[in-house]
């Protein structure tokens, strides 16, 4: 479908799946899929945001959005039949569904480090194994084929609030390495971006079930945008495919 | 008639033949009670109809009425028996039928063809012999004799002398007596009503329609159903239609529905919630939602069961089997063509009829009987067949006026009916001698226990008691897996090996699942597969097999490449294989050290057998300080 739209962008003809579309750095990355040419397909729990965001992106029949839950195997495969249906193939994963629940390690909430494990690592566990199939296929056509991992770095020292979500991170960090070495033979390309986020708020124990509220937080203090973080996922998907734009660590300019 | 659904299991225990005979015949199937007691209803109204003085004509000649003011209703005690109290065996009749067309065998056409072809023939060419016999007299009209096999006795005589048939010669059989039914009761409508006042019949209609109404509306307490019964019969019986077919018309109104799921969960509800605050009230709600989630013509067949078996068949028997038997009467009924012509159409035609109207079927689809019933079989089930007793009894009451005619019907009805009984049970005696001598050991599990193709809970090396399953996913109340490992660990430790075989039978998904499930064993999640899947049950599309997949924890793209190229397709038909060489049609099915539970199937029975077999192991191996035979046999595993 997104071959006949006359669309000149970087990553036109590109068919690409978002996790955590409608989330902080998510909405950000469709809206530059969008306008860098590539046919959409927003991955979210939520339907009337995915919906809104649909009206948003004004993406005309390149976007599609799809409700699926990443902790759940059976709906993120339902997420890639669906893909897969209206668009034929799929040739670009970025997972940026994750979650952050803040507070002393001595304080923490176990069923907030469940549901951060959940989301972070065993839904991204998921979306990256149910994809890597239909991404391998494209591979093994000779076009590209990319995964994009959303991590994290922590750099605020003086803030130790967030142990569990930076263990996770950095077992993220490991997968996307693990996976660049299984795949990048096969022609698959796995990155990994790694935005630092400042976080530094006086409270952060938030309802684990309001993710985005935590976001929103973080997104007042951190000085790396979302649309940063945008522009290089489209910079690695539209590179040549011999080059990987393996890791990317993604620092505030003043702090660096 | 008896359960259909085959719930009477054989009882071969040892310890059930200890019993005294008595214990014994409560004990037995369901269908052997009933054939006993009707013979036995038949021998005592031999003997009383033989003693001196006219005691029995006269009994069962008192009359016994109702008066209303000035008005008065009267019918003497047979008439009573013959119109009123049989309206309920018809009614049973017609549920059983009703139950099978809707639920059962008969609802498959391309199963049920072959019994119901049968059916057919043996209805119209024992009717075709007994004309020819009496052509020329007035015992003509005494046609519709010989039609009707005795359901009830012929059942019984199986289940007395076939017990190493195959279990699908009972089915068949099953269908051929309930097909059979149907056409009796069009034979006792259409062909001996007299004197027909369509008037009255108004009244039985009124009578249908609040039954009708109460159904719509959903009433499901069976007594409400009786007041508009009764007004059913009363119409029925002013109009000169039998009376009996009352019973009929109403069971064929009364609903009839597979048990549906959410009345069964809504069930398991009300009961939990008794359980949490024991009250009268909630004591009732939750006996109301268990009846209501049983449809009530299920109800009412199962209630009525007993009454059949142990009071109106034997009462029928009583009342109308007692035939004067001297020398004369005996000299005279065998000179009779009447007499003849129902011994030779009920033995000779009901044989020739089923035997080769069935053998033709078979000519032109080779598979008709399925794979376990022979052509011999069918032979030695249409001498049966010729038991044609109540429904015979019936008729003769409603074809002759005339007493002698009468006697001359019953000499012939019982004579007809002891001769098919000794011709099937000689001919089902030679069949079982060859068919032990073919395979001496049915009940054994075909295929040992192989830890190498058999995913197996529990320790072989430990065991002492392997239990095999064979089971499928039609149910979501099989014993869950994890519940089994759970309810072995904590009874029996490690005493106890358990392995899991599929037996797909009617559903469509069934193949599919179990392959599903041998697909999720390639990851090593096997029995988390089986819990998931029976946490699904009923399946019913391929979506709630890939959510189960999900929820056993695979990997949904490796479990489907593997389901879709039935990569466990061999275990499965090997196993559904090895199910059909021993004749399981019934899931799940229990192996215990190999020989089959016969049992009923709960967890409490099952687990009972186990600790049996298990006691008994250990018995033997404290007996003799010896290794005990058993345990030799274990090391092969």
């Amino acid at each position: 479908m997104s071959e006949h739209s006359a669309t000149t962008g970087v990553l036109s003809g590109r068919v690409a799946v978002v996790f955590g579309a409608t989330g902080w750095i998510g909405r950000a990355i469709c809206h530059e899929l969008v306008r860098a040419g590539a046919s959409i397909v927003m991955v979210g729990r939520d339907a009337n945001r995915l919906d809104t965001l649909q009206r948003e992106l004004d993406g005309g029949d390149r976007v599609l959005f799809t409700v699926a839950d990443v902790t759940s195997q059976l709906e993120v495969d339902d997420a890639r039949a669906a893909a897969i249906t209206r668009f034929g193939h799929i040739d670009l994963l970025v997972v940026s569904s994750g979650v952050i629940t803040g507070s002393a390690f001595s304080e923490g909430v176990p069923a907030d480090w469940a549901e951060m494990i959940d989301v972070n690592l065993r839904g991204l566990l998921h979306a990256s194994q149910t994809f890597a199939e239909p991404l391998l296929h494209r591979a093994g056509h000779g076009t590209p084929a990319d995964i994009v991992l959303i991590g994290a770095v922590s750099t605020d020292v003086r803030a130790p609030r967030f142990a569990v979500f930076n263990a996770l991170s950095a077992a993220i960090k490991q997968l996307a390495r693990a996976l660049r070495h299984e795949y990048g033979p096969r022609g698959m390309r796995v990155h990994i971006i790694e935005p630092s986020f400042a976080v530094d708020q006086p409270d952060e124990r938030h309802h684990a079930s309001a993710p985005e509220h935590d976001q929103q937080h973080a997104r007042a203090a951190s000085a790396v945008k979302p649309d940063a973080i945008a522009a290089v996922v489209t910079l690695a998907a539209a590179l040549p495919r011999s080059v990987n734009l393996a890791e990317v660590l993604l620092l505030p300019t003043e702090t660096a | 008639m008896t359960n259909v659904a085959g719930s009477a299991p054989a009882i071969d225990s040892p310890s059930a033949a200890r019993r005294d005979p008595i214990s014994r015949l409560l004990r037995s199937p369901e269908a052997l009670r009933g054939a006993v007691v009707l013979i036995a209803g038949t021998v005592v109204a031999l003997i009383w109809a033989n003693l001196p003085g006219d005691n029995y004509g006269s009994f069962w000649h008192l009359p016994l009425g109702l008066e209303f003011g000035g008005s008065r209703f009267e019918l003497d005690l047979q008439h009573w028996v013959n119109d009123a109290v049989m309206a309920v065996f018809f009614a049973h009749v017609t549920l059983e039928v009703r139950r099978e067309l809707e639920l059962g065998e008969l609802r498959d056409w391309r199963r049920a063809s072959v019994p119901v072809i049968a059916a057919v023939a043996g209805l119209v060419i024992p009717a075709l012999i007994y004309i020819g016999v009496t052509w020329g007299t007035d015992a003509v009209g005494g046609w519709g004799i010989v039609v009707s096999t005795d359901t009830a006795f012929v059942l019984g005589m199986l289940a007395l002398i076939g017990r190493v048939m195959p279990p699908q010669l009972r089915i068949f059989l099953v269908t051929l007596a309930v097909a059979d039914d149907v056409g009796a009761l069009g034979v006792i409508a259409f062909a001996y009503t007299d004197h027909f006042n369509p008037l009255p019949l108004l009244i039985a209609v009124a009578g249908l329609a609040m039954i009708a109404v109460m159904r719509f509306a959903g009433v499901w307490r069976g007594p409400l159903y009786l007041l508009p019964s009764i007004v059913v019969w009363v119409g029925f019986f002013l109009s000169g239609v039998h009376a009996t077919l009352a019973g009929v018309a109403i069971a064929l109104l009364l609903p009839i529905f597979p048990t549906r799921f959410d009345d069964l969960r809504r069930a398991q509800d009300h009961v939990r919630a008794f359980q949490m605050s024991p009250t009268a009230s909630y004591a009732r709600t939750a006996k109301n939602s268990l009846a209501r989630a049983v449809s009530i013509n299920e109800r009412a067949h199962r209630a009525l069961t007993p009454y059949i078996t142990w009071l109106i068949l034997p009462i029928f028997a009583l009342a109308n089997a007692g035939v004067r038997i001297t020398r004369e009467s005996l000299v005279d009924a065998f000179t009779s063509r009447l007499t003849w012509g129902i011994i030779v159409g009920l033995v000779v035609g009901k044989i020739v009829a089923i035997s080769v109207s069935t053998w033709i079927v078979t000519r032109v689809r080779p598979d008709a009987l399925g794979p376990a019933v022979r052509m011999s079989h069918i032979t030695g089930l249409s001498m049966l067949a010729g038991m044609g007793f109540t429904i015979s009894l019936f008729v003769t009451e409603l074809a002759f006026d005339d007493s002698v005619d009468v006697s001359h019907g019953q000499i012939g009805v019982i004579a007809a009916t002891v001769l098919a009984a000794t011709l099937g049970a000689v001919a089902f005696a030679v069949m079982s001698a060859r068919e032990r001598r073919r395979s001496p050991h049915r009940n054994r599990l075909v295929r040992a226990l192989d830890p190498s193709r058999d995913p197996v809970l529990g320790d072989l090396s430990s065991a002492v008691v392997t239990v095999v399953e064979y089971g499928n996913y039609a149910t979501p109340y099989s014993p869950a897996a994890g519940e089994m490992r759970r309810e072995m660990e904590g009874r029996f430790g490690t005493e106890v090996a358990y392995a899991f075989r599929h037996l797909p039978l009617e559903q469509p998904l069934g193949r599919s699942a179990a392959i599903a499930n041998e697909a999720a064993a390639l990851q090593g999640r096997f029995w988390e597969m089986r819990d998931e899947l029976i946490r699904e049950a009923p399946i019913e599309n391929e979506r709630q097999i890939r959510r189960a997949a999900a929820s056993a924890g695979l990997n949904l793209r490796r479990f489907e490449r593997d389901w879709d190229d039935a990569t466990g397709a061999q275990r499965v038909d090997e196993d559904l294989a090895d199910a059909q060489a021993m004749h399981l049609h019934q899931a799940p099915t229990y192996f215990i050290d190999n020989i089959r539970y016969e049992g009923p199937i709960d967890a409490d029975s099952v687990n009972a057998a186990v600790a049996a077999a298990r006691n008994s192991v250990r018995d033997t191996t404290s007996a003799n300080s010896t290794p005990a035979p058993r345990s030799s046999a274990l090391g092969r595993w």
